[in-house]
């Protein structure tokens, strides 16, 4: 019986994980769209909104990134208008997200573009982070239901020696923990029979 | 008569330590996302069971050895 609960938890905990380690997936929304590629990478590296995997997009760890973003608006404006959006990359709970780029402007223009440096720290290689993406049309302060938005899942490329650093200490603190949970032995004085 | 128990404040430690360095080992093998909420939950999660089994004790109660006071020294 205790044998039987004792799997059913085991059971359940792996049943969490894999549940949540199913990837969400990239998908965008709205009459926007936008690319990035990645100079001097080899193989050649381009990320195309429109056309997201379905998987996480391995990106190496520094480079620099050439991006384009463009909203279709028919017909294109003749007028100035307000624009506002934002960048964000989400971090465990309880913080959420955080903000890595955010815009607003009036103007005509219906599309920008860029170049962007970035380098992670190798500690960081085999960590998977979801970024999100928001733009407005008609206002500056990123209020109301945003004309596009788009996530995707991206992986540093590598190998993490943490990983296997972890399940280690994890194994040691398994045992430590099962050594802890049983019942304590008699203390000195006595004869064990 | 005192209920037999475990080590609760270890357990939980040991507990804590292991749902902490099982979140790494899974945020570095790239399994979850960073932004899973298994990396909140695992070390709560592993610090709560734990303290709990101490204090349930389910393991080693069986064969709890009887404790006898020695008997007066020889002459």
């Amino acid at each position: 019986m205790k044998r039987t609960r004792a799997i059913a938890i085991v059971g359940l905990m792996l049943g969490v994980i894999f549940i949540t380690a199913i990837p969400a997936g990239a998908e965008i929304s709205g009459p926007c769209d936008g690319t990035a590629e990645w100079l001097n990478s080899s193989p050649p590296l381009k990320v195309v909104a429109s056309e997201l995997p379905e998987d996480v997009v391995i990106i190496p760890l520094e480079g620099d990134v050439e991006w384009i973003g463009d909203v279709f608006i028919d017909p294109p404006p003749t007028e100035a208008r307000e624009t506002s959006g934002n960048v964000k990359v989400k971090v465990p709970f309880p913080v959420g997200t955080v903000q890595v780029g955010v815009w607003s402007s009036t103007g005509t223009s219906t599309g920008n573009s860029g170049t962007y440096e970035y380098e992670f720290p190798s500690l960081l290689s085999g960590f998977k982070v979801t970024v999100t993406g928001q733009h407005w049309e008609g206002n500056l302060d990123q209020s109301g239901a945003p004309t596009c938005e788009g996530e995707v899942q991206l992986a540093l490329e590598g190998t993490n020696p943490l990983g296997f650093i972890g399940a280690g200490l994890s194994v040691v603190s398994l045992m430590g923990a099962s050594l802890a949970v049983r019942v304590k032995g008699p203390s000195a004085g006595g004869t064990r029979v | 008569m005192s209920k037999r128990r475990g080590r609760p404040i270890m357990a939980a430690i040991f507990g804590f330590l292991t749902g902490l360095f099982a979140a790494v080992s899974l945020l570095a093998f790239g399994v979850i996302p960073i932004e899973s909420i298994l990396v909140t939950i695992l070390p709560i999660a592993g610090l709560v069971i734990a303290f709990s089994v101490a204090m349930w004790a389910p393991i080693g109660s069986r064969d709890m050895p009887v404790r006898i006071p020695d008997g007066p020294p020889g002459p």
